[in-house]
């Protein structure tokens, strides 16, 4: 049963995908939406694949300004690297459609993740069924997937909603403090916020 | 080595190539002590472009303004929203304003002054999107003289017509359950439409679609709360946009507290 689009194959492995018309809930607790894809090298990643780890998912779109905000700074950068090196899976997600602003071919992805010095893996979602199927609609929205499988965390990647590279220093970062505390065994105090930036350009 | 002094400029209009244009326009060109009156930022949006109200909905930046005074015994009142409207582009939904926008907040002047006049700056930020987006900002300022009387600037017109009207008229009320909220009325007055209403806080709420229901006289409008809200609010707060029978329509801002069912 596989779909091909745009020369990425997507598997719907369960109802959520199929039932699209009507989305599951999202919500923190509740199992995280199954889903296989390529990543722009090639490589297969599905999410079932990661029970046991912690597992990132990362909407993006370079040119957003908040987007900026955090890889112009290094402080996205750093965190893939910080976390991916403790055995988390980082998914870098581009849902938004081929013309759209935000949509990058995967060799503009692979030369992107070089320059940028990215640590995580990056997907071309262009027909956006992963964007939709989290109910993302902002970059960059974050999420944390448990080694459950459930999701423990949804929303912002920080307390400080603006494009101000300088509000880095000052801000709660949700996404570090969740990591730490699940990589440590304990409950996420911190579990959802309001994730904050650009709309994603998704395909109409 | 020269002492820095900080002389105030008046700057009340600035360029923001090429997308918008900012002024800052007051309702008055003299002002009486003690007396209050306003002052708006203009915003003037290229086609195609928007900026976004006090509550963006799924994506976007409330504009800020950050005001000062060289009077410490005046004070600017937080920005009085005029009504937004619904855009939705590939699904993701905000609340935002196009072309001409004028942000008013109340200023409250000294009852002696100190002075011959009075100076406002304000620093305005505010993000501009169309497919992508540009924050942009804008530093302005103006200068007031004080007066035995006020006189007012008929040049403030637009902005006058563009605040809306306060009041928690027409008994409406406001009560959560199970992650939404239901704003009602049980007795409008006969022939008066409700257009939308546009929650103001992004703490509680998205851009989610609401449902409206008649209700004999009444009205109730279910707003549901945004999934990434951690608790429920105790005041809804919003522009209702309201059209009574024979006026033409008008934005009503509202603050009700919130009771649960």
């Amino acid at each position: 049963m596989k779909a091909f689009t745009t020369g990425l194959t997507l598997i719907a492995l369960s109802a959520f995908a199929l039932s699209f018309a009507s989305p599951v809930k999202i919500s923190v607790g509740a199992a995280a939406p199954s889903f296989e894809i390529k990543d722009s090298k090639g490589n297969d990643v599905k999410l079932e694949d990661y029970k046991g780890k912690f597992v990132v998912l990362e909407w993006c779109n370079f040119g957003c300004p908040f987007v900026q905000k955090h890889y112009n700074t290094n402080n996205m950068q750093s965190l893939q690297k910080k976390y991916t090196q403790k055995g988390v899976v980082w998914l870098t997600i581009f849902s938004a459609a081929e013309g759209n602003h935000g949509y990058y071919s995967t060799m503009k992805l692979n030369q992107l993740a070089v320059e940028k010095k990215m640590s995580s893996k990056l997907i071309a979602d262009s027909e956006g069924t992963i964007g939709k199927m989290y109910g993302a609609k902002n970059t960059p929205t974050m999420f944390i997937v448990d080694p459950k499988g459930h999701i423990a965390y949804m929303g912002g990647i920080d307390d400080t909603a603006s494009s101000d590279p300088e509000d880095i220093s000052k801000a709660k970062n949700y996404v570090a403090a969740a990591l730490d505390e699940g990589l440590a065994g304990k409950r996420v105090s911190i579990s959802t916020s309001r994730p904050y930036g650009c709309g994603i350009g998704y395909k109409n | 080595m020269l002492p820095f002094v900080v002389l105030p400029i008046e700057i009340n209009h600035q360029e923001i190539a090429p997308q918008a244009k900012a002024e800052l326009i007051s309702s008055v060109s003299a002002i009486q002590p003690g007396k209050k009156f306003f002052v708006a930022i203009h915003l003037s949006m290229a086609k195609g472009w928007h900026s976004y109200y006090a509550n963006p909905g799924e994506s976007g930046m409330a504009t800020q303004a950050i005001w000062e005074t060289n009077s410490s015994a005046a004070s600017v009142g937080p920005i009085l929203w005029p009504e937004p409207h619904l855009h939705k582009a590939g699904g993701v939904s905000a609340y935002v304003y196009e072309d001409e926008l004028w942000l008013t907040s109340e200023v409250t002047p000294p009852k002696t002054p100190s002075g011959a006049r009075l100076h406002l700056a304000v620093t305005a930020n505010w993000l501009l999107c169309k497919d992508f987006c540009v924050p942009q900002h804008a530093n302005l300022s103006i200068d007031l003289p004080f007066a035995m009387a006020e006189e007012p600037n008929p040049q403030f017109s637009s902005a006058r017509s563009s605040l809306p009207t306060a009041g928690s008229s027409f008994g409406f009320y406001a009560v959560v359950k199970s992650g939404r909220v239901a704003l009602g009325s049980r007795s409008l007055p006969p022939g008066m439409a409700i257009d939308q209403f546009y929650p103001a806080n992004p703490k509680f709420f998205g851009a989610e679609e609401h449902t409206v229901k008649r209700l004999g006289k009444g009205i109730e409008i279910t707003i549901p709360l945004s999934p990434y809200a951690v608790e429920t609010p105790s005041r809804l707060t919003g522009i209702l946009s309201i059209k009574p029978l024979g006026i033409r329509k008008r934005a009503m801002w509202l603050d009700i507290p919130v009771t649960a069912r």
